[in-house]
């Protein structure tokens, strides 16, 4: 699957960054255009991989190339403001030849928070291709003022686009990590996942070409009924096969039918750890619209028997019937289960986001009522005996 | 092709064959031991001597053995010696008669003087390629006035000899077809040895500075090769060392 990706804000950019130095180290042909666009300066020049032509500064009458401060609204009005510039750098993109749009955005902070939902909106009235979002939730822990900023965002980002993927980092968040490995750690995760889902179809020439291939249409089908995505993914360490020697000649068929179980198995069980423990977006899987299973690593470690009990498993759990699968062929010593799971609902994450953002803002709206109060109480005297200068 | 034309040759090589076979039945007399210098310098004092053994065996029982010399005032002597006798003859041309009876076992000429010049009134030229112009002949015997053997020793001036090396040397570095080498052969030749060591040690230098350069640049080059074997590893080693795992 071919995307043309665009980074909004630092955390955005910073993601395309690696996606694209994740293609180029891998080979994969997922990004087939990347732009950054962001209100502050800084954050454009450190970024590595994304070409400087494609690296859109916004909002420079505005805020002077200093970024917007959390303030996801005068996000929004920059990005509605400044559209053509944006639409610039998308003019470069050769539209016929990507899939999809992936629009990629921490919401906790600004500009991506603000300008991600106009940007999506923007693109969809304009282009055919389906728009996608990867929205980037803030940890608990990083204050109020960001959790208001993400739920607001969040609400408004997956109205605009054609399926919302989101990643929380709460739920990737571990103790004693320090800021930037931390992130760098978190976006590498990011990442991996969805480059082995999107990646998946894209087979170069002499590449092993699956027995059922994950082609872009059958994603595209997955995120196609709208709402909300997240992404399980397992790997674990497998021994690449020998598969010559003399001896193995002589074994007997019994090896090869353990052998088989053994993957069948395997498969089965990273399926499992993937829906259950390692989602981008906590949730219940129950309810989950529709799913898409792809398993990946070296061909001798897949078969179609622990696809396919994979998958009726996904079924069995999400109670969809349209529960997508098949592999990946890759040469390399590791196997692999991505799960996408589409149009959840049940996310008691997004719940909690939502109560402290009320929270927030109601503190906010409260402290501003009394704002003017206090500063009063504090600047006059009590008998109002002073006069101003003027 | 005429005959007249192919026979000149032909008639040349028939008078070399006969003079050839008449010297062989006069002169039968041969040097022994010859004792002199390779090579001496002009104008300093020398010694020859050769030594006839057994002066009558397969000679007529008497004749004149006769010896000149090219020293510049050279004085030879002719010795004949034997059990019984000796005799001897000296001066710049002498002659001695000798005869069986006198039972003589061997014969010994020396002649001795100064080196001549190389041309300029002395015998022989300077010829870089013909070493054999330089030489000079130390002494010349002869018996019943047929020439018998001769010695002939190489010359030298200090000039001539450091400017011979210089052109050796030159024609190590560059060759012997090079045309800055010739002209100093012709330098040499005509005698202007100065000239000829400048024009050779111009050649030297040339040489040597192009080869410092061949060596700088076959240097350049290996150290060209070494990075690049070292940065082509390096980049190998990076390439092994990057994670391309596309899963884990």
């Amino acid at each position: 699957m071919k995307l043309a990706m665009i980074g909004f804000g630092q955390a955005g950019g910073k993601i395309v960054d690696k996606f694209i130095e994740y293609d180029k180290r891998t080979d994969s042909g997922i990004v087939r255009s990347a732009a950054a666009v962001n209100t502050a300066k800084a954050d454009l020049l450190g970024l590595e991989h994304v070409p400087e032509n494609n690296r859109v500064l916004i909002g420079q009458a505005r805020v002077k190339g200093h970024g917007v401060g959390a303030d996801n609204e005068l996000g929004a009005e920059i990005a509605e403001e400044d559209i053509g510039e944006i639409q610039g750098a998308i003019d470069s993109i050769p539209v016929h030849e990507v899939d999809a749009f992936l629009i990629v955005a921490g919401l906790g902070g600004g500009t991506g928070s603000g300008g991600s939902p106009v940007l999506a909106k923007h693109l969809k009235r304009i282009y055919t291709e389906p728009v996608y979002g990867l929205g980037v939730l803030p940890g608990s822990d990083e204050g109020g003022i960001y959790t208001l900023n993400a739920a607001r965002s969040f609400q408004t980002f997956v109205r605009e686009v054609d399926n919302l993927l989101v990643f929380d980092n709460d739920a990737w968040r571990k103790t004693g990590e320090s800021v930037e490995s931390g992130y760098e750690e978190i976006n590498d995760e990011i990442v991996r996942r969805f480059g082995v889902l999107f990646g998946a179809g894209e087979v170069g020439v002499g590449d092993d070409v699956a027995e059922s291939v994950v082609d872009s249409s059958e994603v595209i089908n997955t995120l196609a009924g709208g709402g909300v995505s997240t992404v399980g993914y397992d790997a674990e360490s497998v021994e690449l096969g020998n598969s010559g020697g003399l001896l193995s000649r002589f074994k007997s068929g019994d090896d090869d039918e353990i052998a088989s179980a053994n993957t069948t198995n395997r498969i089965t069980s990273l399926v499992r750890k993937a829906a259950l423990g390692r989602l981008t977006l906590p949730c219940e899987i129950e309810g989950a619209e529709r799913a898409l299973l792809v398993v990946s690593g070296p061909s001798e470690h897949l078969n179609r028997k622990g696809i396919e009990r994979g998958r009726k498993w996904l079924e069995e759990q999400t109670g969809s019937m349209e529960v997508r699968g098949g592999d990946y062929p890759i040469d390399e010593p590791n196997v692999a289960a991505a799960v996408l799971l589409s149009g959840v609902h049940n996310v008691p994450r997004i719940k909690e986001l939502q109560q402290v953002a009320i929270e927030a803002q109601e503190n906010i709206d409260e402290i501003q009522e009394e704002s003017e109060e206090n500063l009063d109480t504090l600047v006059e005297d009590d008998e109002d005996e002073l006069d101003p200068l003027f | 092709m005429s005959w007249i034309r192919s026979s000149k040759p032909l008639l040349a090589g028939l008078l070399i064959v006969a003079a050839l076979g008449m010297a062989g039945t006069v002169a039968g007399l041969e040097f022994a031991d010859v004792t002199a210098d390779d090579e001496l310098e002009v104008g300093s004092q020398a010694e020859v001597e050769v030594v006839i053994e057994e002066p009558f065996d397969g000679e007529p029982d008497e004749y004149t053995i006769g010896a000149s010399t090219e020293f510049v005032d050279g004085s030879v002597t002719i010795t004949a010696d034997g059990p019984a006798n000796t005799d001897s003859a000296s001066g710049e041309n002498p002659e001695l008669t000798v005869t069986a009876e006198d039972g003589y076992d061997e014969i010994t000429i020396t002649a001795s003087g100064e080196v001549p010049q190389i041309g300029e009134g002395g015998p022989g030229e300077f010829s870089y390629e013909d070493p054999e112009n330089e030489q000079f002949t130390a002494l010349s015997v002869t018996q019943n006035n047929g020439p018998v053997d001769s010695v002939a020793v190489d010359r030298f001036t200090t000039e001539s000899q450091t400017a011979r090396e210089r052109i050796d040397e030159a024609v190590e570095a560059a060759g012997e077809d090079d045309d800055d080498i010739r002209a100093a052969i012709e330098l040499y030749d005509s005698g202007s040895f100065e000239q000829a060591i400048t024009q050779a040690e111009n050649v030297i230098d040339d040489a040597e500075s192009s080869e410092q350069r061949s060596q700088l640049l076959l240097i350049g080059g290996g150290v060209l090769i070494v990075a690049a074997l070292i940065g082509g590893g390096y980049y190998v080693y990076s390439q092994r060392q990057q994670d391309t795992h596309k899963l884990q």
